[in-house]
């Protein structure tokens, strides 16, 4: 077996069997250097865009809002109500409230 | 943010569950409202609010401003016995500090949720006197 391992031992190293095989084509070795570092890259910056893609556009406190109003609840009453409103009624004048700012 | 709706429908769903959940828990009506306000928004929030209507004397209505920075909450007559100032309070500056952060989405629905929680404990209709 000792003798199996030294015989086998130096047919082993690189470059002693087989044929080099041809020169790359200019075509090959843009693919290999340009073509995978590019593709590299691009999946790595896919992945960092993925959350916002998924989650949609963020808000950022203090850059101009342009979305359009959102109402959640049952649309009860309107803009033209509300705005046409003088005096305010005392289901809202003896009620309560809170506000903050950020 | 671009123009066009400010939540995707998957945001807009979490809202109305949170909504909807909050109106079967404490029976009162939530409403949330986010966009802009010309001039007073404290004074378009009472507005708004009392265009609800009959439902106005059980109406919490949330207003968020973007771009002005500002939550108001308001709570009508039989709302406001049941969700005082100071828990609305407490919701809307948990919900000021997401929005801070650019979380909309979580802003109102936690707000909601820790609003429809205070409103779900039985009023405190007599407080004892300090021993």
């Amino acid at each position: 077996m000792g003798t199996a391992v030294l015989a086998a031992g130096p047919a082993l190293a690189i470059g002693e069997r087989g044929t080099p095989g041809d020169k790359l084509s200019a075509i090959e070795t843009t693919a290999i250097f340009v073509g995978i570092p590019v593709a590299v890259a691009a999946v790595i910056a896919f992945l960092v865009f993925l959350p916002s893609i998924v989650n949609g556009p963020r808000y950022r406190p203090g850059r101009p809002w342009t979305a359009t109003t959102a109402w959640f609840g049952e649309p009860i009453g309107s803009e033209a109500t509300a705005s046409a409103i003088t005096t305010l009624p005392p289901a809202t004048v003896n009620g309560g409230g809170a506000s903050a700012r950020w | 943010m671009p123009a066009g709706s400010a939540f995707t429908s998957k945001q807009s769903d979490q809202i109305r569950h949170a909504v909807t959940t909050a109106h079967d828990e404490t029976g009162l009506h939530f409403f949330v409202q986010v966009g802009l306000v010309d001039g007073d928004i404290r004074a378009y929030a009472l507005r708004r609010h009392a265009a609800l209507g009959a439902v106005a004397e059980f109406g919490v209505f949330v207003l968020v401003e973007p771009e002005a920075r500002r939550v108001e909450i308001v709570t009508g007559e039989t709302a406001a016995r049941r969700l005082d100032d100071r828990a609305a309070g407490l919701a809307s500056l948990a919900m000021a500090t997401s929005f801070a952060g650019g979380d909309l989405t979580g802003g109102v629905v936690n707000g909601v949720r820790m609003m429809a929680q205070a409103a779900a404990r039985p009023p405190v209709l007599h407080e004892h006197e300090a021993d």
